[in-house]
C-alpha cells in the first residue's frame, strides 16, 4: 500500500519514512503542502497520507480542504498530524476533511493502529469501487452474447438521436432479427438456441465497423 | 494515603475535593509557588475543604530567615531539601499523632505531595528505539538529520524573538517543538513548547514589558542546545 508522508521538518520526516517503510508501505515524501497536494493529485496518487498541520504556505489542513473539494471516487485516508492536544483543534482538523488524526511525539503502537485503520479503509474502497463497476457493467450487458442489453442500447441511441441532428451526421439504425427462432429452439434445446444467438452475434460484429453499437 | 501534584494550583485544586491531613509542599514550583497555594489553601474563601490542614514546607533555601518567611506565610512546619528519610518521618509523626499507634478505628491520614515534575532528559535515545523496534542503525541516522539542522532551527527562533515577531517566533518554535519531539530532544521540545506558548499569549512581543523576557528566553534556548550539543560531542552522536 502506498502512504505519503508530509512534514516540512527533515528528521520527522525521515522517521516516518523509515517506520512506515518497516510497516510495509510504499513510502513518498513530501517537505511542503504544495508538494503533498501535487502528489495526492496525481495520477497514480497513494492511498494514504500523512500529513503534517503547521506547514508555511499550505497547511495541512488546506491541504484536507482541497482533497475533500475534489469529491474524488476513491478519496486518500488523511491522517492529521497535530502537537496540539487541545480538543477545538482535533474538531478544526476533523471538520477540514481528516479521517483521523496522530498526535506527536508518536506512539509506535498508536501510529501503527491508526495507519492500520487507514489501509483497511483504502481496501474496503477499493472493493466496494470494483463491485460497483461490476455491477454496473452487468446492468447494462447482456449476459450471453455480452453486447449491450436493451436497457443500455435505449440509453445510448438516445444520446447518438440526439446528437446525429446537432453535428448534422446521418445516424443508421438496423435491427437483426432471426425469423423462427423458436423453430431451432424446438428441435435443439435452448442450450442449442443459444449457441446460434453467440455465433449470429459474433458474426454481426466481425461484419460491423468497431465503434457501431451493437445490442441483444 | 498519598497523592502527589506538580504545582501549587493543582494542590489547590486537590484541596477541594478532598480533606487532606498532612501537605508537603515544595516552596518553589511552576505556575503557582508553594507560598501563594499556602495563602490560598489558609483562605476560608478558596473552597479549601480543611483550610487548617497542616503545611509542611519543602525548600532548598539554606539562608537564615526561610523558616521564619515559612512559618509567617501560614506553613505550620519546615523541611530542608535534600530531604533525609529519618527527617521525614519525625515530621510525619510529630503532625499526625492523633490517637494511639496501631489504633484500628483511626481512619488513614490524607497526605498529598506537592512537587515540581523533575526536569525532561536532555536526550531520551528510546524515543526513537521504541518507534522504530529497536533498529538502531536508522535511528542514529535520523538523530543526525536532527542534529544537522537544530543549529539552524534554534538560530531561526532566536532570529525571530529578537525581531518581535509573535507569529514567527510561533510557527519556529512550533517546527522546532515538532522536531525535537519526534526524536526525543526533550529539553528542547519543552523549551520551544514553553516559547509558543509564550508567542501564543502575547507575553513575548508585548511592548510595555522590558526586553528581559525575551534576553532571558533566548538565553534559555541557547542553554538548552548547548547541553545538547555537548551531549551530542560527549558520545560521538546523539544516539
Amino acid at each position: 500500500m502506498r502512504a505519503l508522508v508530509a512534514d516540512d521538518d527533515t528528521a520527522s520526516r525521515l522517521l516516518l519514512e523509515k517506520v512506515l517503510t518497516r510497516w510495509g508501505y510504499e513510502v513518498v515524501t513530501a517537505s511542503s503542502g504544495e508538494e503533498a497536494w501535487k502528489v495526492l493529485t496525481s495520477d497514480d496518487s497513494p492511498d494514504i497520507a500523512v500529513l503534517d498541520w503547521m506547514m508555511p504556505e499550505l497547511d495541512g489542513v488546506e491541504v484536507c480542504r482541497r482533497i475533500r473539494a475534489l469529491e474524488l471516487s476513491s478519496p486518500p485516508y488523511l491522517l492529521l498530524l497535530t502537537s496540539r492536544g487541545d480538543k477545538q483543534d482535533i474538531a478544526t482538523g476533523l471538520e477540514s476533511g481528516a479521517s483521523d488524526y496522530v498526535q506527536k511525539p508518536f506512539d509506535h503502537d498508536e501510529l501503527r493502529a491508526r495507519l492500520l485503520v487507514g489501509k483497511r479503509f483504502a481496501e474496503l474502497n477499493r472493493k466496494l469501487l470494483d463491485t460497483q463497476s461490476e455491477l454496473r457493467r452487468q446492468a447494462l450487458t447482456d449476459p450471453l452474447t455480452h453486447i449491450m442489453n436493451r436497457r443500455a442500447i435505449f440509453g445510448r441511441l438516445t444520446e447518438e438521436m440526439a446528437r446525429a441532428p446537432r453535428q448534422g451526421l446521418p445516424l443508421s439504425i438496423g435491427v437483426l432479427d432471426i425469423d423462427h427462432f423458436k423453430a431451432i429452439n424446438d428441435r435443439f434445446g435452448h442450450a442449442g438456441g443459444d449457441v446460434v444467438l453467440q455465433v449470429v452475434v459474433e458474426r454481426a460484429l466481425k461484419a460491423l465497423r468497431p465503434m457501431t453499437l451493437s445490442a441483444g | 494515603m498519598l497523592t502527589t501534584a506538580n504545582d501549587g494550583a493543582q494542590a489547590l485544586q486537590a484541596t477541594r475535593e478532598k480533606r487532606y491531613d498532612l501537605i508537603l509542599m515544595d516552596v518553589q514550583m511552576p505556575i503557582m509557588d508553594g507560598m501563594e497555594a499556602t495563602r490560598q489553601i489558609r483562605d476560608s474563601h478558596s473552597g479549601t475543604l480543611n483550610p487548617a490542614v497542616t503545611i509542611v514546607a519543602l525548600t532548598a533555601h539554606a539562608m537564615a530567615g526561610d523558616k521564619e518567611r515559612c512559618l509567617n506565610m501560614g506553613m505550620d512546619d519546615y523541611l530542608a531539601k535534600p530531604i533525609k528519610a529519618a527527617e521525614l518521618q519525625e515530621i510525619i509523626s510529630r503532625w499526625l499523632a492523633t490517637g494511639a499507634p496501631g489504633q484500628e478505628s483511626e481512619p488513614m491520614p490524607e497526605v498529598m505531595a506537592v512537587t515540581e515534575e523533575p526536569a525532561p532528559p536532555v536526550f531520551d535515545e528510546m524515543v526513537l528505539l521504541n518507534l522504530l523496534e529497536g533498529d538502531h542503525e536508522s535511528a542514529a541516522e535520523i538523530a543526525n538529520q536532527y542534529l544537522g539542522d537544530v543549529n539552524g532551527q534554534v538560530a531561526n527562533l532566536r532570529e525571530a524573538i529578537q525581531t518581535g515577531d509573535s507569529l514567527l517566533i510561533r510557527e519556529r518554535a512550533h517546527l522546532l517543538k515538532g522536531a525535537s519531539a519526534s526524536v526525543g530532544a526533550q529539553a528542547l521540545r519543552y523549551c520551544a513548547a514553553d516559547i509558543e506558548k509564550m508567542a501564543a499569549t502575547g507575553a513575548l512581543t508585548d511592548a510595555s514589558r522590558p526586553a528581559t523576557l525575551a534576553a532571558e528566553t533566548v538565553a534559555e534556548l541557547d542553554h538548552q542546545l548547548n547541553l545538547l550539543l555537548a551531549l551530542a560531542e560527549e558520545n560521538g552522536g546523539l544516539m
